[in-house]
């Protein structure tokens, strides 16, 4: 991949579309920089999903971020998932597209979610090989979300962002930061959240994600079912310190509020971002 | 561990069901607050509970229908047995209609039902026609040569009359008589929202020779046993009707 890394798109601020919202978007629009689209719902669609995202193509940028690549499984990547992952990059255009460091299955099977790889050089070399693999089928680069995780590995030998910067290094990709994560993952690990943010590497984020999460008592949940919750706020306060202005996104799945709602919350982020420049 | 052996240690521990398997904290640390196995059963009860409610969402009649506690004992003997294979966690219940029918406890009714639902989810699901075709303006002779090929989001399904009066109670059933036991119902996404509409025998008959690929001509046969001019305007309305109705994607010879 040849593409400099100073090319990292500016996109603002937004949130992520909902099939709830459909309705809402294609009588209003959206108001928002960019948005961004989970990646398996328009593929192989037509219908209101694809009106939707031609109607919101057409007045922001949209961004594609798929839940299904299992960048870190041993099965071979999915060459039809990724040729209709082109096809929809052909057809949107999309500002950046992403995916999740993570496995998602086994085998030929899918899991619905996103397990968490072992911190250990042989996944470093082993996802480090398929992203490139995936950017050179797509022709760009692409960026990898941290997942929130609930369990760890005897085995790890690295620290969740030495892991993290050495996938990003070795497969010259961008990273996606979901503060959230980090909040979620610090809390269930007992890890300093401040640490894994100031061991990434400042050029490889290239978009920050802001959800909200749910407090289980044992451990945190990252249900997407809430407001950014303040300490995720004060987190991403530091992460724009560190890594600048970044394209930021509110992802909300669970308890889906109004898409007014939604866009306030985005802007949040952007007078956060605002205050901070003064 | 090797990464094969820990994520298929990691796929089977999470679709485990009952006891735990034993030797996770082989392989998975606790915390101070949770064990290693409080810790998995984090991922275990989002992949199961996550896949019951996607096929809630696309078998909500089914559901209504077996009562919450078989459909969910259904569910998970249908998810342990068909893993899901598409990206898409919406497509997880295309086998779930296979899978009924190899279990006896499951009546006619319900199976009819299953497979309207699905055939509903599948039209909404599908791709868009590149076009859409027009009734052709001049019926002339070569018209009983061409062929028609339908729209992505058509679907049909041969149910028993009583399914589709539970899966859509005090819907038509268009042509179906009283005397009729199954009835042949047709999907399609015109636009945005999937309609469905029963046939009555003999359009039945001529879509699936359409479907077949059979010409027009070979089409209208399915009217024959009418009286000629009876049978060329009920030829006419059926033909006419599918392409209103936004069936047909293309008619060429």
């Amino acid at each position: 991949m040849t593409l400099a890394l100073a090319s990292k798109p500016c996109l603002g601020h937004g949130f992520g579309l909902r099939v709830e919202h459909y309705g809402e978007i294609l009588r209003r629009g959206v108001r928002a920089d960019f948005c961004e689209a989970l990646t398996e719902n328009f593929m192989g669609r037509g219908g209101r999903p694809m009106a939707v995202l031609e109607r919101v193509r057409r007045d922001v940028p949209i961004t594609l971020h798929g839940v299904s690549l299992s960048v870190g499984g041993v099965e071979p990547l999915s060459l039809p998932y990724l040729s209709e992952l082109k096809r929809l990059c052909d057809r949107f255009e999309p500002a950046l597209v992403s995916d999740h460091l993570c496995f998602g299955g086994f085998g030929a099977h899918r899991a619905y979610d996103l397990w968490p790889l072992p911190f250990v050089e042989e996944a470093v070399v082993h996802v480090a090989a398929r992203v490139r693999r995936v950017q050179e089928h797509l022709a760009r680069r692409i960026c990898l979300e941290n997942v929130s995780s609930y369990v760890e590995f005897r085995c790890n030998t690295l620290t969740e962002w030495q892991f993290l910067s050495a996938v990003a290094e070795e497969a010259d990709c961008w990273l996606l930061l979901d503060v959230n994560n980090v909040h979620v993952s610090a809390h269930n690990h007992g890890f300093s959240a401040r640490d894994y943010l100031d061991g990434l590497p400042r050029e490889r984020v290239a978009q920050i994600h802001l959800a909200g999460h749910r407090d289980c008592g044992s451990h945190l949940l990252d249900d997407h079912g809430a407001p950014v919750a303040s300490a995720v706020w004060e987190l991403y306060r530091h992460a724009r310190r560190r890594f600048g202005p970044q394209p930021t996104l509110i992802e909300w799945d669970e308890n889906l509020p109004t898409l007014e709602r939604l866009e306030q919350e985005s802007d949040k982020a952007r007078e956060m971002e605002a205050r901070e420049a003064l | 561990m090797r990464l094969y052996e820990l994520e298929r240690s990691f796929w089977q521990a999470v679709r485990t069901r009952g006891a735990p398997p034993a030797g996770l904290g082989e392989w998975l640390t606790g915390s101070a607050r949770q064990s290693p196995t409080e810790r998995l059963a984090v991922y275990h009860v989002a992949y199961w509970q996550r896949q019951v409610a996607a096929l809630a969402n696309s078998f909500p009649r089914l559901q209504a229908l077996l009562g919450a506690q078989q459909f969910e004992r259904v569910l998970l003997a249908y998810i342990e047995a068909y893993p899901g294979t598409e990206p898409c966690i919406e497509m997880c219940g295309q086998g779930l209609v296979e899978f009924l029918a190899t279990r006896c406890e499951i009546a006619p009714l319900p199976m009819g039902v299953a497979r309207l639902e699905w055939a509903g989810v599948q039209s909404l699901l599908a791709t868009d026609p590149p076009s859409v075709a027009a009734l052709p303006r001049h019926l002339g002779d070569g018209l009983a040569g061409c062929r028609l090929s339908f729209v992505p989001s058509l679907r049909t399904v041969h149910v028993p009359l009583e399914s589709l009066s539970a899966f859509a109670p005090g819907g038509q059933a268009a042509g179906a008589t009283v005397n009729d036991a199954s009835v042949v119902v047709v999907f399609c996404r015109p636009h945005y929202t999937v309609l469905h509409l029963a046939l009555e025998a003999d359009e039945s008959r001529a879509l699936a020779l359409a479907l077949e690929g059979g010409t027009i001509g070979e089409v209208c046969e399915a009217f024959a046993t009418l009286p000629e001019a009876q049978a060329v305007a009920r030829a006419s309305s059926v033909l006419s009707g599918w392409f209103a109705r936004r069936w047909v994607a293309d008619c060429a010879p």
